[in-house]
């Protein structure tokens, strides 16, 4: 049906019975090659097309062109059916094959994305939840391997690493401004009379309990807070000056001193309570290092062992504090 | 492909299913929420990912 006015394109041509729009002859063909030249049927088809706007072809999801078929095949059915039943000619029976195959598709469409829909959703929920499952036990996996099971503090290999992760952050800042920054260290005092005297369940509970307190003092996300020994703790703390760092240790010395720990010794309940000595540094960290941040670390965790060692030597159960400036001493 | 990838191609083929039944339907109205369902499986996406990344770490860490 090729038009030689325009340049040979072939326009679309309206079906004034169907309604139709046939885009080309080709196609018609195609429907007269795979149908058979069964006026019914191709007419069936073309409605088809337009009522879903595309032809079978065109549709990539297997489902649905099968289902499409499918009713397309009962439509056929139904319609010859009606001609025999009714007597009505062809260009009769016309007048309800629209609405026929409207009311077909449509119901079609809306049963199959009702259904895939519900489908879908499932799928959705139980993935969701193998998914909130996985999340889960991936957290609490990471929180073992990183986190001291007594108590809850992080274990020295990643107190380590998160110092390291603190001072080169304060090292960049510190190259525009000098930057301050806080360092804890303390240990129980005669611990190892605890375990002597009450036993190592005592003992663990001293340091679980130590834990608690600890935890629950420092809760800045930029804290970092660990189990480095035994019975020694390390609270690095960023931009803290030696003011408030000293404060926050007093806290932590009192608030220890304060909590009755209990256990049983010979059957009877026991209620006991331990001490802690606490070195703080703080230093004031100028442009800097020259990148060795692994250096400057193992530099002020000494110093801070060495003002713990301090309040041992005067009586424990003491904060020990200390200022100092850190650049060049490093470089040395 | 993992378990997880075939079930995630699974869902995805459905939102390209009910995408295409909602254009077949026209003007009408079918009822479907299919932006939220591609709102909730983007989430899915990212969290696994999350969840890889987080695999990923937690092997670092164990053999650093």
């Amino acid at each position: 049906m090729s038009n030689p006015e325009n340049g040979g394109d072939t326009p679309p041509v309206v079906s004034p019975e169907t309604e139709t729009i046939v885009s080309s002859e080709a196609e018609l063909k195609r429907s007269h090659e795979i149908e058979g030249d069964n006026p019914l049927i191709q007419r069936v088809q073309l409605k088809f097309r337009n009522a879903i706007g595309r032809a079978m072809e065109e549709i990539p999801d297997e489902k649905i062109r099968s289902g499409i078929k499918k009713i397309q095949e009962e439509v056929v059915v139904l319609l010859k059916q009606l001609q025999e039943k009714s007597g009505l000619d062809d260009m009769s029976l016309q007048l309800f094959e629209d609405e026929i195959i409207k009311s077909k598709v449509e119901a079609f469409i809306s049963k199959m994305a009702l259904g895939t829909e519900r489908d879908l959703r499932k799928q959705l929920s139980v993935q969701n939840k193998a998914l909130r499952e996985g999340l889960s036990s991936t957290q609490e996996e990471l929180r073992r391997e990183m986190y001291d099971e007594m108590t809850g503090l992080l274990q020295k290999k990643y107190l380590l690493s998160g110092f390291m992760d603190r001072l080169s952050m304060l090292q960049r800042e510190a190259y525009e401004t000098p930057v301050k920054a806080s360092l804890m260290f303390f240990d129980i005092d005669h611990f190892k009379r605890i375990n002597d005297k009450f036993g190592h369940q005592a003992g663990d509970d001293v340091i679980a309990g130590v834990g608690k307190i600890v935890r629950e003092k420092f809760q800045r996300g930029s804290d970092v807070a660990g189990k480095f020994g035994g019975d020694e703790f390390v609270v690095v703390m960023p931009k803290c000056d030696s003011h408030n760092a000293s404060l926050l240790a007093e806290d932590i010395r009192k608030k220890i001193e304060e909590t009755k720990f209990t256990t049983f010794k010979d059957s009877k309940k026991v209620e006991f309570g331990v001490t802690v000595s606490i070195g703080v540094l703080t230093v004031t960290l100028h442009k800097f290092l020259n990148g060795n941040i692994d250096k400057a670390m193992n530099y002020l965790l000494k110093q801070a062992d060495i003002l713990l060692y301090e309040s041992k030597q005067q009586g424990r159960n003491r904060v020990s504090p200390k200022q100092i400036e850190l650049g060049e001493m490093i470089d040395e | 492909m993992s378990l997880n990838e075939e079930k995630s191609t699974d869902v995805t083929s459905d939102v390209a299913r009910l995408n295409l039944l909602a254009e077949m339907s026209g003007s009408a109205d079918l009822g479907l929420d299919v932006e939220d369902l591609e709102e909730i499986i983007k989430c899915q996406d990212e969290i696994r990912a999350g969840i890889d990344e987080l695999e990923r770490d937690l092997k670092i860490l164990v053999v650093a």
